[in-house]
């Protein structure tokens, strides 16, 4: 209090701070509201960037073919141009260019393919040509018995191509007249790769004779940050002879996976927010009750009812905004320590300034709104009977 | 600001409704200093008479056929009953009776805090319970001053921010000064900033009381003020009190001791919420 300058305003003060326990009580309901919310929503917003993170990487989102009308092979449910149609084909150098568009730092894996009819163990069968770090990479989901392939001379089998040969791990299988080894057998995957034999790109494009061509090229690419549409049309322009396109199917898993986690969030905030609320508005009832005398006093000495309601929501609005502020900085502190957890993996946590301006702003909300009905029901004590309380 | 520090020794009065020698010159213009609401409005006083010079008098409170009843079973409790007084400023006047007789009632209707049943009560030419309850809370703060039966200190603001309560709303920047001036009255400059667990009994009913009279007022009710002291305390608090009525404070103390109703120039006895005499 400064010389001459005492108001309604240093009568809240005093109070709340010479009543340490009854404020820090008052507190806690908004503090648990502010700090759920801040940490629900920081980690929210972390696993939403690692989730989206770990979604792009999870498979290709962009695949590239050759522009062309003669439809002669698909591949998982991707039509792949024919082998002796006269156009334009996709050559490897043209995975090097999707390297140089713009947006260059938004991919993460490309994987072309050469795929063809070759001969097998004597029989027709289709041979897949990868690079195979690149190619594991890309398909996470994949379980196989063995080591990977480590060099041109080894081979993958499809569960389905290795049962009807009769091959296994460490057995030698004949690919366009190369004895390749059998380095690993893919478990069922219950798609075409079940029928394939993957062997090196370099190898393939020997056996099938075209040399330093690809028949599509998978595109795996972050888009956390850019709508995915933004890199199809940059890898476009790189390369106008292919027909460059996003899979919808993997953009609208992410779209309705990011979709749920961010329902969850918003509704336990929700639920959290009306709690806090709540437990605001009766401690401040009980608040009042144990005051009745002294606002009977208040009362008595000519303070009018606004001046009463002014008090108790003084008292609200510093709780509500020292609650938000120690709130979100808890709020965001507790996130850092839960969200790598959740994510087994390390996530972001930034200090965010628009959450800081939407919890305190909530928390002044919760605690104004809490404190209106206790402060109406104050200034419409009579003072006599205030006095009379006890 | 300075108050009277002398005892009061005027001659006692018994009686009710008649006219006074006029009080000594008011201290204080009828409305405040530094006060931030709006004026009062003021409303004429009933029919003034005139005096034998010519000049125009009017008591300074009157109440006229004044009945109180409190809501309840059977009809209610009857608290006062077609109580009519007059009061001339600056004196003052000590309200006895026994328990349940009305005093306290008739201190709250005469403090602007609870309307009577029936009947007016009109305080320098205002009919009091005419007013806007926020006009009401405005004439407690400007005109009034309360003494308490307990006391009723906040116990989480200091002496110093205790006495400082009636003048929270005035926009003086002579607060402190004219509080911690209130403080000395009392003696207790000293104990400015203790908070009122930390002060004796005594000390408390003298906070009370620089909290009644910082505002200047020109009225000022006090309710047993003296109830739970020992004698000295007592002693210290009358002595404030007849020196407040002689520097021109109208003086309202309902007592049920005949010491305190000694130091007060003028008698009225309450029975069954009836002026006794």
């Amino acid at each position: 209090m400064s010389k001459g300058s005492f108001g309604l305003r240093d009568i809240a003060l005093s109070h709340l701070r010479r009543r340490k326990t009854r404020t820090l009580i008052l507190a806690m309901g908004l503090l648990v509201g502010t700090v759920t919310v801040t940490a629900v929503s920081a980690t929210t917003q972390g696993l939403k960037t690692d989730i989206n993170r770990k979604m792009d990487e999870f498979g290709a989102n962009i695949v590239i073919t050759p522009d062309s009308a003669d439809l002669l092979l698909s591949y998982g449910g991707v039509v792949v141009s024919g082998v002796s149609s006269q156009v334009e084909e996709l050559k490897e150098g043209d995975a090097a260019a999707i390297r140089t568009i713009r947006r260059k730092e938004n991919i993460n894996l490309i994987a072309p393919k050469l795929l063809g009819l070759a001969d097998i163990e004597g029989r027709k069968g289709t041979i897949m040509g990868v690079r195979f770090p690149d190619e594991l990479d890309i398909r996470r989901w994949w379980d196989w018995r063995g080591q990977p392939p480590g060099s041109p001379e080894e081979a993958l089998l499809g569960s389905q191509v290795a049962r009807a040969l009769g091959k296994d791990v460490g057995d030698s299988v004949q690919v366009g007249g190369f004895p390749l080894r059998v380095a690993a057998v893919l478990e069922p995957t219950g798609t075409t790769d079940d029928s394939l034999v993957y062997i090196d790109l370099a190898l393939a494009q020997t056996v099938l004779e075209r040399p330093g061509k690809v028949s599509l090229i998978e595109v795996s690419a972050w888009c956390s940050d850019c709508p995915v549409e933004t890199i199809v049309l940059e890898i476009q322009e790189k390369l106008p002879h292919a027909r460059v396109n996003a899979i919808k199917q993997a953009v609208a898993s992410k779209l309705s996976t990011l979709e749920v986690v961010s329902r969850f969030a918003l509704g336990l905030s929700l639920v959290v927010l009306l709690v806090g609320g709540l437990m605001v508005m009766i401690t401040m009832l009980s608040s009042i009750a144990e005051r009745t005398r002294e606002i009977g006093v208040f009362r008595a000495i000519g303070f009018r009812r606004e001046h009463i309601m002014q008090i108790i929501l003084t008292e609200a609005f510093t709780i509500s905004l020292a609650s938000g502020v120690i709130g979100f900085a808890a709020g965001t502190l507790l996130a850092t320590l839960v969200a790598g957890r959740i994510a087994e993996s390390p996530v972001p946590i930034a200090w965010d300034p628009v959450l800081a301006l939407q919890v305190i702003g909530l928390a002044l909300a919760m605690g104004l709104v809490g404190g209106l009905y206790p402060a109406w029901r104050a200034a419409r004590l009579d003072p006599v009977t205030a006095l009379r309380a006890l | 600001m300075s108050f009277f520090r002398s005892y009061h020794k005027g001659p006692v009065r018994e009686n009710v409704g008649e006219a006074q020698e006029p009080p000594p010159h008011p201290v204080l213009p009828p409305t405040q200093r530094g006060q931030s609401s709006t004026p009062l409005p003021y409303s004429p006083s009933p029919s003034p008479e005139s005096g034998p010079g010519g000049e125009v008098t009017r008591p300074y409170i009157s109440l006229q056929q004044v009945t109180k009843v409190y809501p309840g079973p059977d009809g209610g409790v009857l608290a006062l009953n077609n109580v009519s007084l007059d009061i001339e400023r600056g004196e003052f006047v000590a309200i006895v009776g026994p328990s349940g007789s009305g005093k306290s009632t008739l201190l709250t209707v005469l403090g602007a805090m609870s309307p009577p049943s029936s009947g007016r009560v009109i305080i320098d030419g205002l009919d009091l319970y005419h007013l806007p309850p926020e006009q009401l809370a405005d004439f407690r703060r400007q005109r009034m001053g309360f003494v308490f039966q307990q006391q009723h200190l906040i116990p989480y603001l200091t002496a110093l921010e205790n006495v400082l309560l009636p003048l929270a709303l005035s926009r003086s920047d002579q607060k402190t000064a004219r509080a911690i001036d209130a403080l000395g009255v009392v003696g207790l400059e000293h104990r400015a900033g203790h908070l009122p667990g930390q002060l004796s009994g005594g000390e408390q009913g003298r906070v009370a009381i620089a909290r009644a009279i910082v505002n200047e007022p020109l009225i000022i009710l006090a309710d047993e003020p003296t109830g739970n002291l020992d004698a000295a305390a007592r002693e210290s608090i009358f002595q404030l009190l007849c020196s407040l009525s002689e520097k021109g404070r109208t003086i309202l103390l309902v007592t049920h001791s005949a010491e305190a109703a000694s130091a007060a120039n003028r008698r009225i006895s309450l029975q069954d919420g009836r002026v006794a005499g």
